[in-house]
């Protein structure tokens, strides 16, 4: 939430004294593309995959390049088990019996033209999911915004033994909203969350919220990765990634639950 | 140290040489304000030659062989008198040339004599004059923005707090009003600051080698003196602008004895905004308040009092908002002990706080910052002879610092990170003019910071994580020592050329953490830890300056290398909001330099300067940029000014500025990649690109209506960026919405043509 208000703070300043805004050309450095991996471990069914992907200059209109000819590999320490994933016909690495459990420990092998890549993350345990509420956004909001405004509130108990970490995913009639919400139990360590999701949702929209429970290390990242693709830190950076190799990417292991809700005029 | 000793002893035995010299000394005041004068030349016709000090008292010693002593200034008629035979002290009044001296536009005035004849370098003076209208933003005229138009100062671009001295960083610089620190020198995000030109007499600018008194901050002092008031007659002025009006009122409270200024300026643009149905119940606002008392209490004792109150308010409805100010008060008495010896105490208050309130989307709760100094000084200067000037002082600064602080959480303890800290300091400095030629000013500063236990002090694993916190006993929890010499000399090479040589070492114990691409109030201030270490900067600097065709012109050109220590920047994909700060930050070495020139007019019609800076700031801080050096946010290879001001008819004036320099070092991404369904940015080096290049006209229309001694009424027509540039705020990377696989780049300006009328007066 204490990310949230340099954001506030700047789009206040931007409608309240901007007069001109235009497309315009930068001419950035050519870079030889770089590998950047996205691997899940969920414990849900047939969700757990790994993507390899190449970056893109910004001249350039084409989709991500799949990376195919990578060999990938996912130990669950706890039992044992090594899963050797192969990409699907959507190019995402699967292994049909790999399903993560909370509690487990797992580590990530890449391998793609001689060099290695590993991570090791371990699956969190699940707090449950209780239910979905909306509330009333304040009025005054709906001054600056044509579209009608939403709140959501996932509703989940925050256990009071250990720090706890979270993401959020908010689907609106299944589109992914583009906003990353992870936070900790700051405020609320062992007692009900706080944390409400603000959106644009119309009276009778679907919306589904995905609760992740994460890690330390991709609770960090996600919050880098937030001030990467919104780029209003003084200091714009990579977010620490907790793949070694020097690739960019996440190694996420979460445990996921998913609610929905249909929006209501309020 | 010995040889430092020895140097004392030489001055002392050069006092007795001038044992059977006679000495005069007095205040230099304004014949219609009664306002004292700071920088007054006093010559006597031997060659001896003094200034007065910021209050405006001098002492000189001449020779008897001198029948006449001459008193001169700009704005002011010189005054040359004999020599009294009996008495030694010796008050002066002198006349303004300019009728209407008073009145307020901001114009930077340094006489090239000074140049060419003190001994300090690097060193801009700014008086109150109406000579010449710098066009500002809205009308509103700013001290802050006209000094941006010197050689060597920039802000960071439109709207942006805060100014950057030679390649250092915005908090690098201590601002000064009355002696009190004002923490946050900016309005409304930086368009405007918190100086009211209404209530100000003058100000200086240490570029260069500031006197050891000032210490603290390692680019520069910008020092502003409030006005006394008027202790003569009563007087109202003020202005009426577009979206804020002023009003000043001063006058006796004992006729020539004693004084008041109280000076207020309100913003008044959300008062018509409230009127429209969308910006209903929303605020946006800010105010200045200064006052100051003074009185004589003896013809020997002097005691001022002033105080300064400013504040910004910025909300949306009840559901959140933003407020910060300053709020400063200075007790000042000076003393004459004798007519050699001048003494002054100084006590101060100064106060920076800023406050978020967020009640509505997230859980309520607010975030603090904060600032609170209070200091004592005590300072004696000595005219030894006709040769030497000494000042030698001690003073002590209690800090209390609030970093960052989550307060009003339900369910939650607040969480304030607290600090304190005690910066004291002694100082010595001697001006010597062993010839007519040769002057030379060193001094010595013994300065230390401890941190004072109390507070929030952690030691942290190499992943930023705290260990464990140190309690603290009776005494410091860490304590930092350092001495910091400086030298300044001048050569007359002939009356109207000079070169001069100096070094500084100057070193900071508070900094700003700035968490942004833009410089806002929401930057926290944080003081030396057991962590976090103090800034060193030593600057060496070399010039030249002479004046041109009986001075109609002159010319300046100085050139300067810095070398900065404990530089701090954040590590690589850090946390900026931590409340625990420090450990978001990493720390390294920094150098600038460059060369600066300033070509000005001073007589007739067309007045005004072209000023040029060809400079370079680095960082190097291990842990970023791959260790390598990188260009500080504020690196400018070229950076022009021309300030201009034409005399159309006397009731007519046009005023005309054009800024012209190289973009902030800024760091893009390199390539595309995409994490979590969202476009991110790849990034392989920090401040490796340049935002374009920066260029803008501004232009101001002055006409007089009436103008005598006492009242003034004049009409001030501007257009600030004249032909319209779109000088860019921000840059930003983002996904293309209506094209796949693609990347826009938008950029966002500030302003594009913005006129502005207003109105001054004066009765």
């Amino acid at each position: 939430m204490k990310n949230l208000t340099y954001p506030i703070f700047l789009t206040l300043f931007i409608l309240l004294f901007t007069s001109c805004e235009k497309e315009i050309e930068v001419d950035t450095r050519q870079v030889a593309p770089k590998l950047f991996i996205e691997a899940n471990v969920v414990d849900q069914e047939g969700e757990s995959g790994v993507q390899l992907r190449l970056t893109q200059p910004f001249n350039a209109t084409q989709p991500y390049t799949q990376v195919m000819d990578a060999s990938v590999e996912i130990v669950d320490e706890s039992t044992g088990s090594i899963y050797q994933l192969i990409p699907d016909t959507l190019g995402i690495y699967r292994h049909p019996e790999l399903l993560g459990e909370p509690g487990h420990l797992y580590h990530l092998r890449v391998m793609h033209q001689g060099v290695n890549y590993t991570a090791e993350a371990r699956m969190p345990y699940v707090v449950p999911l209780d239910s979905l509420s909306q509330e009333a956004p304040n009025p005054i909001f709906q001054n600056f915004s044509d579209a009608n405004l939403a709140i959501v509130k996932p509703n989940f108990i925050d256990p009071a033994e250990f720090t706890n970490f979270y993401q959020l995913r908010l689907f609106r009639n299944d589109s992914l909203q583009d906003q990353i919400t992870a936070f900790n139990d700051t405020g609320f360590s062992g007692q009900p969350n706080i944390r409400r999701l603000f959106l644009e949702a119309n009276p009778g929209d679907i919306v589904q919220v995905e609760k992740l429970d994460i890690d330390r290390a991709t609770h960090d990242y996600l919050l880098g990765l937030w001030l990467n693709t919104n780029q209003t830190s003084a200091t714009p950076t990579n977010p620490v990634s907790n793949i070694s190799g020097n690739a960019l990417g996440l190694f996420k292991v979460a445990a996921v639950q998913r609610a929905q809700i249909t929006i209501i005029p309020m | 140290m010995r040889y430092f000793l020895l140097l004392v002893l030489f001055i002392c035995t050069q006092s007795m040489i001038f044992a059977q010299n006679k000495t005069i000394n007095g205040y230099v005041t304004d014949a219609y304000s009664g306002e004292s004068i700071r920088g007054v030349r006093v010559s006597t016709d031997d060659g001896k030659r003094s200034t007065t000090n910021d209050y405006g008292y001098y002492s000189l010693t001449y020779s008897e062989a001198a029948s006449s002593v001459t008193f001169s200034v700009d704005g002011y008629e010189d005054e040359t008198m004999d020599l009294p035979v009996e008495q030694t002290r010796l008050d002066i009044i002198l006349f303004a040339t300019d009728t209407h001296v008073e009145l307020q536009s901001v114009v930077v005035q340094a006489s090239m004599q000074n140049k060419v004849s003190d001994v300090n370098m690097g060193v801009e003076k700014l008086a109150i004059k109406t000579l010449n209208q710098v066009p500002v933003l809205l009308g509103e005229r700013d001290l802050i923005k006209s000094i941006q138009l010197l050689p060597g100062v920039r802000s960071l671009g439109d709207g942006q707090s805060g100014i950057t001295v030679r390649g250092g960083n915005i908090d690098q610089n201590l601002i000064l009003l009355d002696d009190a620190p004002v923490y946050n020198a900016a309005h409304l995000l930086g368009f405007f600051s918190t100086f009211n030109s209404d209530a100000v007499k003058d100000v200086t600018l240490y570029k260069g080698t500031a006197p050891a008194q000032f210490g603290g901050r390692i680019s520069s002092v910008l020092d502003v003196r409030m006005k006394d008031g008027n202790n003569r007659h009563h007087s109202v002025s003020g202005g009426l602008g577009l979206i804020a009006s002023r009003l000043n009122v001063e006058g006796p409270i004992q006729q020539g004895k004693s004084s008041y200024l109280i000076s207020g300026r309100r913003t008044y643009a959300d008062m018509f905004l409230q009127l429209t149905e969308e910006f209903k119940g929303n605020k946006l606002y800010f105010y200045d308040l200064n006052a100051k008392l003074n009185f004589e209490l003896s013809d020997k004792e002097r005691l001022f009092v002033s105080g300064y109150f400013g504040r910004d308010v910025l909300s949306i409805g009840d559901v959140f908002g933003i407020n910060w100010g300053n709020a400063t008060t200075t007790a000042r008495y000076n003393r004459i002990w004798n007519d050699k010896l001048f003494s002054n105490t100084t006590f101060v208050f100064s106060d920076f706080d800023f406050r978020i309130d967020i009640k509505s989307t997230a859980p309520n709760f607010s975030i603090v910052s904060s600032i609170r100094d209070f200091s004592l000084r005590h300072e004696f200067q000595y005219y030894a002879n006709a040769r030497n000037e000494m000042r030698m002082g001690v003073s002590t600064i209690h800090h209390s610092n609030v970093t960052g602080g989550i307060v009003g959480l339900v369910g939650l303890e607040d969480t304030n990170e607290k600090r304190y800290g005690l910066e004291s300091a002694a100082y010595f400095t001697n001006q010597y003019k062993p010839s007519d030629k040769f002057q030379i000013e060193y001094g010595l500063r013994l300065s230390h910071f401890g941190v004072l236990p109390g507070g929030n002090y952690y030691n942290f694993d190499s992943a930023g994580e705290v260990i464990d916190t140190i309690a603290g006993g009776s005494g410091f929890v860490a304590s930092y020592f350092n001495l910091e010499p400086r030298l300044a000399m001048n050569y007359i090479l002939r009356q109207d050329q000079s070169i001069k040589l100096s070094y500084t070492r100057n070193t900071q114990h508070i900094h700003l953490v700035s968490n942004s691409v833009a410089a806002s109030p929401s930057d926290r201030w944080i003081m030396n830890t057991n962590y976090i270490r103090p800034q060193i900067g030593d600057q060496i600097s070399l010039g030249y300056f002479r004046n041109l065709q009986n001075m109609r012109y002159d010319f300046a050109l100085e050139t300067y290398y810095k070398k900065m220590q404990n530089q701090a920047d954040f590590k690589d994909a850090a946390n900026e909001q931590d409340l625990i700060i420090e450990r978001q930050l990493v720390f390294g070495e920094g150098r600038a330099y460059g060369v600066e020139m300033l070509l000005r007019k001073n007589q007739g019609k067309l007045t005004g300067w072209l000023g040029y800076n060809l400079s370079k700031s680095e960082r190097r801080i291990d842990g970023v940029n791959n260790d390598n050096w990188y260009p500080a946010r504020q690196d400018r290879t070229h950076d022009l000014a021309i300030v201009s001001n034409y005399a159309l008819t006397p009731k007519l004036s046009l005023g005309a500025v054009f800024v012209l320099q190289t973009g902030n070092a800024v760091t893009f991404p390199v390539a595309r990649y995409e994490m979590e369904g969202q476009e991110a940015y790849y990034y392989t080096e920090r401040n490796g690109y340049r935002m374009p290049l920066y260029h803008r006209a501004d232009v101001s229309l002055t006409w007089t209506l009436r103008q005598t001694e006492r009242r003034l009424s004049e009409l001030v027509f501007g257009v600030y960026n004249l032909y319209g540039r779109e000088n860019p705020f921000i840059i930003n990377f983002g996904r293309d919405e209506s094209v796949a696989n693609r990347t826009v780049v938008t950029q966002f300006a500030l302003f594009k043509y913005v006129p502005s009328i207003s109105w001054n007066f004066k009765f």
